[in-house]
This record gives C-alpha cells, sequence and structure tokens, in this order.
C-alpha cells in the first residue's frame, strides 16, 4: 500500500512550490473532504487538480462555472430514449473521483446548491432514481478573488461545506525561476498511479484511529469558541463565528494531518496548522473589515493565538 | 481598534529610549528572532558575517526597524537586507560583514525590533539572542587599520616599558633560582574563534524532567515533564512544539530529539505510552551525556 507522502512527494514533482495547497490536497483525500481553493488564475490551480487525478488512478472532471450554468449540466439528467420509448439517465460530471469547479462563484445559487447538496449528501437524485457518488469523491472548487463583477458570492452556509479554505499567492522568484524550467519547454508529465483508490479508503480508516488527547479536544473547542467570542480589539469585525462543523473539520484535519506524517497521535501543532484553513471561511466578517481594508487571515489568526496551546 | 493600537504605540514610543513618536509602529506577528555567526574560525582582520533573522507571520512587503547591537571593536563593512516570502510566512535576513582587529572576548548584545504584537495588540521589544565572540588572537594587533596605524608610537613606548621592567624582573629571578626546564612544550590549544552563547536546557531541568519521567511513568508525569524542559528554554505555556524548536536556545539537535520524544509521550495513546516514555528517557540520557 503507498503512503500518503509518497502522493504528496508526486505532486511536489510536477507543482513548484504551492506546499500548502498539495498537502491540502492530500489531507482532503485522507479527512474525506472537499477543498476551495481561492487565488488568481495562472497559479497551476487547474494543475494541481489533475494531477492529484493522476497519481490516483481516478476519474478527474472538470466543470467551468459560468452563469448560463444548469444544475442539470452539473448532476445529470433524464432525457427520451425514442427508441426504447423511456426516459433513461445521463450522468454529469459531477461523477468522479476528483471533481474540479472551476471558479464555482460564476455560477448563479441554484447550480451552486446543486453542487454543494452533492457534496454533503454523496448521492445524486435525478428524476425517481438516486445515483450514489463514486468513492473517494473530492471537490476541489476555484473561486478568483480578482474579478469580482458578475459572479455571485457562496453564501456562508454553503461555505461551511468545504473542509477547508486554501489561499494561494504567487510563487517566490526562485519558484518561478523553477518553473519556467520545468514547464517552459514541453507539457509536463503527471505522475499516474502512485496511490490506488483503495489506498486511499486504507488511508481515510486509517486516520480514523489516530488518538487525539483530551487535552487537544478541548484545545479545538476552545479555538472555535474564540471565533464566536472574539478578544474586544477583533470583536467589531466578527458578526458570526464558526459553527461545530468546524468544530469537526478541525479535528478530522488534525488527525488527517498526524496520519500523514505517519504518527498514531495527534499534537498541538497539527491543529494549530490546520485551524487557519478550516476557519476562514466559515467566520461572518462585518463591513468594517473591507471598508478599513483588514486582512481576514489576520483577525483569524488573532482569534487562534488568544487560545493558549496545551 | 485602531485608537488603542495607536496610544500603544504612542506609549511605547515614549518609553522606549530615543523612540521616535512619530513613527507609528508596525503590527507584526514575530514567530522568530534570532542572532547567529557564520564563521566558526575567523581570524584577526579576516571578515565574517553576522546574521540577524527574524522569521513574521502573514506577508510584510519590508521590515524596517530593526535595531543593530553595538558591535564593540568590530568593524563593519557592509550590511545587506533581504524580505522573503516563505509560504505564508515572511523571513527577513541582515547579513553584516565585520571584521575584527581585535583579538579576545567580547559580548555583542541583542538586536531588537519594536512593533505592536499582532497576537495581542501591545506594542513590545522584541529581542533577539545575544552573541558572545571569542575571537583568536592577541588582546591587541596594531596593524591593518589606518586607525591603529596612528597608535604605532604610543605601543612601541608601552611595548618598551614592558620589556624593560620584564628584563629587570628576569634578571633578578635568574640570580634567585634557575629556569625550568622544558623540552618541546606543547602549544596552547588555539582559542575557538567564535562560541556562541549556551543554549539549550540546563542540566538541571534534563535531570528534573528524568526524574519525573521516572517516578511517575504516565501521561500526566510526561506533561509535567515537558513543561519544565519548555520552561528551561524560554518558551511559556500555550506554546507548540514548532514554536519551541524554533527558539535560538533550542537548536541543539540532542535537545530537540528530547522534546520531540516527550512531547509523543505526552500526547500519544495509553497503549503506547510506556515505550514513548522509554524513548524520551534514552533521548533524556543522550542530551545529558
Amino acid at each position: 500500500m503507498s503512503a500518503p507522502r509518497d502522493l504528496l512527494a508526486a505532486l511536489g514533482r510536477t507543482i513548484v512550490g504551492q506546499h500548502e495547497t498539495l498537502e491540502a490536497l492530500v489531507l482532503a483525500a485522507i479527512a474525506d473532504g472537499h477543498v476551495l481553493l481561492e487565488g488568481p488564475p495562472g497559479l497551476a490551480k487547474t494543475l494541481a487538480c489533475r494531477a492529484l487525478a493522476a497519481a490516483l488512478d481516478g476519474d478527474f472532471k472538470r466543470i467551468q462555472f459560468t452563469p448560463d450554468l444548469l444544475p442539470s449540466d452539473v448532476v445529470g439528467t433524464r432525457i427520451f430514449d425514442q427508441s426504447e420509448t423511456a426516459f433513461s439517465t445521463v450522468l454529469g460530471p459531477v461523477f468522479a473521483n476528483v471533481l474540479l469547479a472551476d471558479e464555482i462563484n460564476r455560477a448563479p445559487a441554484k447550480v451552486q446548491s446543486a453542487l454543494l447538496e452533492a457534496m454533503q449528501e454523496r448521492q445524486v437524485t435525478i428524476g425517481p432514481q438516486t445515483h450514489p457518488l463514486p468513492d473517494p469523491f473530492v471537490v476541489l472548487a476555484t473561486m478568483n478573488p480578482l474579478d469580482a463583477d458578475g459572479t455571485y458570492a457562496l453564501p456562508l452556509a454553503q461555505m461551511d461545506r468545504f473542509l477547508m479554505k486554501i489561499v494561494l499567492d504567487y510563487p517566490t522568484r526562485e519558484e518561478e525561476r523553477r518553473i519556467l524550467e520545468r514547464f517552459g519547454a514541453e507539457d509536463v508529465d503527471l505522475a499516474r498511479g502512485v496511490a490506488s483508490l483503495d489506498d486511499v479508503r486504507a488511508w481515510r480508516a486509517g486516520a480514523r484511529d489516530v488518538h487525539a488527547d483530551e487535552k487537544l479536544k478541548d484545545y479545538v473547542v476552545d479555538l472555535v469558541a474564540a471565533t464566536r467570542n472574539p478578544s474586544p480589539d477583533a470583536s467589531g469585525y466578527v458578526e458570526r463565528g464558526a459553527s461545530p462543523r468546524a468544530t469537526l473539520a478541525i479535528l478530522r484535519l488534525a488527525r488527517a494531518k498526524a496520519y500523514l506524517e505517519s504518527r498514531t497521535f495527534v499534537l498541538p501543532d497539527d491543529v494549530r496548522t490546520v485551524a487557519l484553513p478550516v476557519l476562514r471561511h466559515r467566520i461572518a466578517f462585518s463591513y468594517r473589515v473591507q471598508a478599513e481594508a483588514i486582512d481576514p487571515d489576520a483577525l483569524v489568526r488573532a482569534c487562534i493565538a488568544t487560545v493558549p496551546a496545551p | 481598534m485602531r485608537a488603542s493600537i495607536a496610544a500603544g504605540a504612542l506609549a511605547l514610543a515614549a518609553a522606549l529610549p530615543g523612540g521616535a513618536a512619530a513613527d507609528p509602529l508596525p503590527r507584526l506577528n514575530v514567530v522568530s528572532f534570532t542572532f547567529t555567526a557564520d564563521a566558526r574560525s575567523p581570524a584577526l582582520e579576516q571578515p565574517f558575517h553576522l546574521v540577524i533573522d527574524v522569521r513574521l507571520r502573514g506577508r510584510v512587503a519590508d521590515l524596517e526597524g530593526v535595531v543593530l547591537p553595538q558591535l564593540g571593536t568590530l568593524e563593519i563593512l557592509g550590511d545587506e537586507k533581504h524580505t522573503l516570502a516563505a509560504g505564508s510566512d515572511t523571513d527577513y535576513r541582515e547579513t553584516i560583514a565585520v571584521v575584527a582587529h581585535r583579538g579576545g572576548s567580547m559580548r555583542i548584545p541583542p538586536a531588537y525590533l519594536d512593533a505592536i504584537d499582532a497576537r495581542d495588540g501591545k506594542p513590545k521589544r522584541f529581542l533577539s539572542n545575544d552573541l558572545t565572540l571569542n575571537v583568536a588572537g592577541p588582546a591587541s594587533v596594531l596593524a591593518g587599520s589606518a586607525a591603529s596605524a596612528r597608535l604605532w608610537p604610543v605601543a612601541g613606548f608601552l611595548i618598551g616599558a614592558v620589556l624593560i621592567v620584564g628584563l629587570a624582573f628576569a634578571a633578578f629571578g635568574l640570580r634567585k633560582t634557575p629556569p625550568p626546564v622544558v623540552a618541546n612544550a606543547p602549544e596552547p590549544p588555539p582559542d575557538p574563534a567564535i562560541v556562541l552563547s549556551r543554549t539549550g536546557a540546563s542540566p538541571d531541568a534534563a535531570s528534573a524532567a528524568r526524574d519525573r519521567l521516572t517516578s511517575d511513568p504516565t501521561r500526566e508525569g510526561a506533561l509535567a515533564a515537558r513543561s519544565a524542559l519548555w520552561r528551561s528554554v524560554g518558551a511559556g505555556d500555550g506554546e507548540t512544539l514548532a514554536d519551541v524548536v524554533r527558539r535560538p536556545s533550542a537548536h541543539d539537535p540532542a535537545l530537540r530529539a528530547v522534546l520531540r520524544a516527550i512531547e509523543r509521550a505526552a500526547f500519544t495513546d495509553d497503549a503506547d505510552r510506556p515505550a514513548a516514555i522509554a524513548d524520551a528517557l534514552r533521548a533524556l540520557d543522550g542530551y545529558r551525556a
């Protein structure tokens, strides 16, 4: 059986830098969750998702979200087959092991809801039939923070469905130089078949058995509570804190992180490392954050910093 | 919040010596702040480098305000600053090329940085570690710079006077006792060129941690031993292992092995704990040795 580290190393051989993103993709596979990727165009978000699908030997589908997209374009539809004189079901692109929902905020709410419902229920109902989605099923959705025109912001309740949100930034000078060397001449070959879908299922089972000490569970609860009762300095900027789903997500990801690092127990560092990507999209910030050009991540970090680690 | 930050910044500026009250303090989350030297054996008149590293959480375009300490008799040849993004963090490195014109031991006080601590919004002075240098060679070398060249006449006079007095004492001594016969006396070992300040947990703390783990091989005992060791390297409650191993006082690989082993002993499950504690005790013995 392959180890999750092998998968991470394979992704690292394709993508230059972006370590946090690549680790998030592997953690999502281990923790059976979905990832929201936010970053400007051209930062290899799509390539990273393709690399993950290729390395996992799974099906990869991509949906480019546009304002005229319909729910049936995502989940599938029923068409009348004249030769059979009956309706038959055509499954949509959501039936894949790794689904890239590109620019998810460019589609209207009903399309977003169709996808997010599939993410949560892991099944799709088309007409009278219910179809389970493949296992594993990982959705990697991207959002471009620069072009806000013609977008439909995801409601907080829908953002909550994503296990974590990763914010991508431009590469360093050295990384960009390596990108030139790696991708300048020809298309890069993706590493294929590094791990099987059975391996991923085994990782998930292994991560569920990772031990989390009682003190760490208290730490997780305190972290999420700190977003609901922020410090006086931050309270004017936070409208609503994170939900209990965030509490569950932090512990699940902390276990996945420990499993990725071949440990059978969670450390406080695991919890603190995953707290920011779990919490940053689950907190409702007030208008003052935008009006005063405050970095929301700085507020989340401040909340995390107020809670002493065990 | 801004009003309180501004008030805090002004209060700090007034409190700090030479603080510029008009300049607002930057709001920073300082993760680590270290002061090191790159050469193990710098000779007199041979340039070497002092390096200040600051790791900041989050992206910071440029860091200004790192104040260099007084470098004593070291002559500064150049100063280079770089600010680099490191994932979601920022690394600031200042490299100061220096040359020593005088041998012997010297202590360089810490560098410092005044800023609003982003973690609690309070103005603080962040200090690096200090640095103890022991440059091999005579306490005074009177060549190699224009300033020292001007001291030649004075030095010549002093050396001459010392030689005359020394010869007089030697002649007096020769009449009293025969000189000891020393054949092929071994040369003293050369001084280490640079001795960094001692880092790491004190032997007492390591012993106390070992005693605690031995007498109480439970989760509580492991947590208590962990707490004692962390305090001895200057770490406070509420930090994580990643914070602790970034401290200059925990750069010793043997100490890091101890800290990691005790972390496992404190947070692993009950079935694995006896083995984890045994590993921690072995690591402690290795560190104490």
